[in-house]
């Protein structure tokens, strides 16, 4: 049996499911915890008190910051592990809301970095709203209904990353998840390994700083940072990341284009992963 | 029937999007901000503030935004090569904001700057 294929067998075996569900509860648990300290008029302010002032501060934003990634990571394993099991049982129209999911896990976590509001988040959100408004005819109400930074600072992503992109996320896995239940105490070693590190480990915080020439976005951001450089925004911002969207919808629409859009994938994926190396390398 | 009734509840669920989306579009007018620069420059200083950095020289003051025109990032100065540097795709610009290289489209804007005396001290207000 070659590693590959052990390796193969070892990721459509692992309940990467239930994984990502139970960091998704420690998730939404430290969220409500910190959102009754959190103030999205003074973001940076509020948070620097969080992890200095408040006790157990550090705690609960390492905690919900770890258990958000952990989510989101474990989120994509699933499905990968979905396409290893080669499981064909799903309407389209489920299929279609599960993808859906997908960005909104992915808007959910970028929100919360740019609700931190440091160096990142600060330039991760300007950067996000710039790209909307760069969409033709939508860009401006698709902007004020996600972020809205200049107009109304935190506001609307505070509101989204607490409410609408959860809802939408819940909306789009309803179904899915009523089909499957999971257990909290059958995963306890995960929950105590994320309490753990978060004791141990702080929640990443960059302070804006005078001299600093260069700055870097979220992991997930970094290829997208790169693009940017050389593509106009809205190609680079919209079109090329709607692509892998729209390749992972018509994998469950068109049985029979599977294996073209799923080589599309990975080459994507794979372009992406180089540009996050340059970046991350600058 | 009952497909006929399907499309009305779509129609009117899409007509709700507008007074939906045009409640969000709503953005109070905002009245023009007043920063207040607290201190004297010396001729060819510089004093970074949040939204501008506001430079004097032999010319007088003046305020060049921080705001990239590429994506909005916040830009700092560069003593050393005397430029204006984004820190997320290093768009360059010159101390008076012109466009230098890098991705930004456009040049920086400057902001209005009155010069301070008298009873209100030494200082500089930009007008934003």
């Amino acid at each position: 049996m070659s590693s590959a294929f052990r390796f193969a067998m070892l990721i459509s075996a692992t309940k990467w499911g239930a994984k990502s569900l139970i960091c998704l509860y420690v998730s939404v648990l430290t969220g409500i915890v910190l959102a009754l300290q959190y103030d999205p008029a003074t973001p940076f302010f509020s948070v620097g008190s969080i992890d200095l002032l408040a006790p157990f501060g550090a705690f609960w934003r390492a905690g919900h910051f770890y258990s958000s990634q952990l989510f989101f990571l474990f989120s994509l394993m699933h499905l990968w592990a979905v396409f290893l099991n080669k499981k064909d049982e799903m309407t389209p129209g489920k299929w279609l809301l599960l993808v859906l999911s997908l960005p909104a896990a992915l808007l959910l976590l970028f929100t919360g970095y740019v609700l931190r509001a440091d160096a990142t988040g600060e330039a991760a959100g300007m950067i996000a709203e710039n790209i909307t408004l760069a969409i033709p005819v939508f860009g401006k109400g698709l902007n004020s209904l996600l972020f809205a930074i200049e107009e109304e600072g935190m506001k609307r992503v505070y509101t989204n990353h607490l409410i609408g992109l959860g809802v939408f996320w819940g909306i789009c896995c309803w179904d899915h998840l009523r089909r499957y239940r999971v257990q909290v105490k059958e995963h306890g070693l995960l929950v105590g390994l994320m309490f753990v590190f978060s004791l141990l480990v702080m929640a990443p915080m960059e302070p804006g700083q005078l001299g600093v020439f260069h700055i870097q976005g979220p992991w997930f951001f970094l290829g997208l940072q790169e693009a940017l450089r050389y593509i106009h925004p809205f190609w680079a911002g919209v079109v090329l990341p709607s692509t892998v969207i729209v390749a992972l919808i018509f994998i469950g629409l068109k049985r029979d284009w599977r294996g073209a859009l799923l080589s599309f994938v990975v080459i994507w994926l794979g372009s992406y992963a180089l540009l996050s190396v340059i970046s991350a390398l600058r | 029937m009952a497909r006929g009734y399907l499309w009305l509840q779509w129609l009117a669920g899409a007509l709700l999007l507008y007074p939906v989306m045009k409640f969000i579009d709503f953005s109070p007018p905002k009245k023009p901000r007043l920063v207040k620069v607290l201190k004297e420059v010396a001729i060819n200083g510089f004093v970074v503030e949040h939204d501008f950095i506001l430079f004097v020289d032999q010319d007088g003051p003046r305020a060049i935004s921080r705001k990239c025109t590429h994506l909005g990032c916040r830009l700092n100065y560069q003593t050393r090569e005397n430029v204006l540097l984004c820190p997320c795709h290093q768009s360059r610009f010159t101390t008076g904001g012109r466009r230098i290289s890098g991705p930004a489209p456009k040049d920086l804007p400057s902001y209005p700057v009155t010069k301070m005396s008298g009873n209100e001290g030494p200082g500089y207000v930009v007008s934003l």
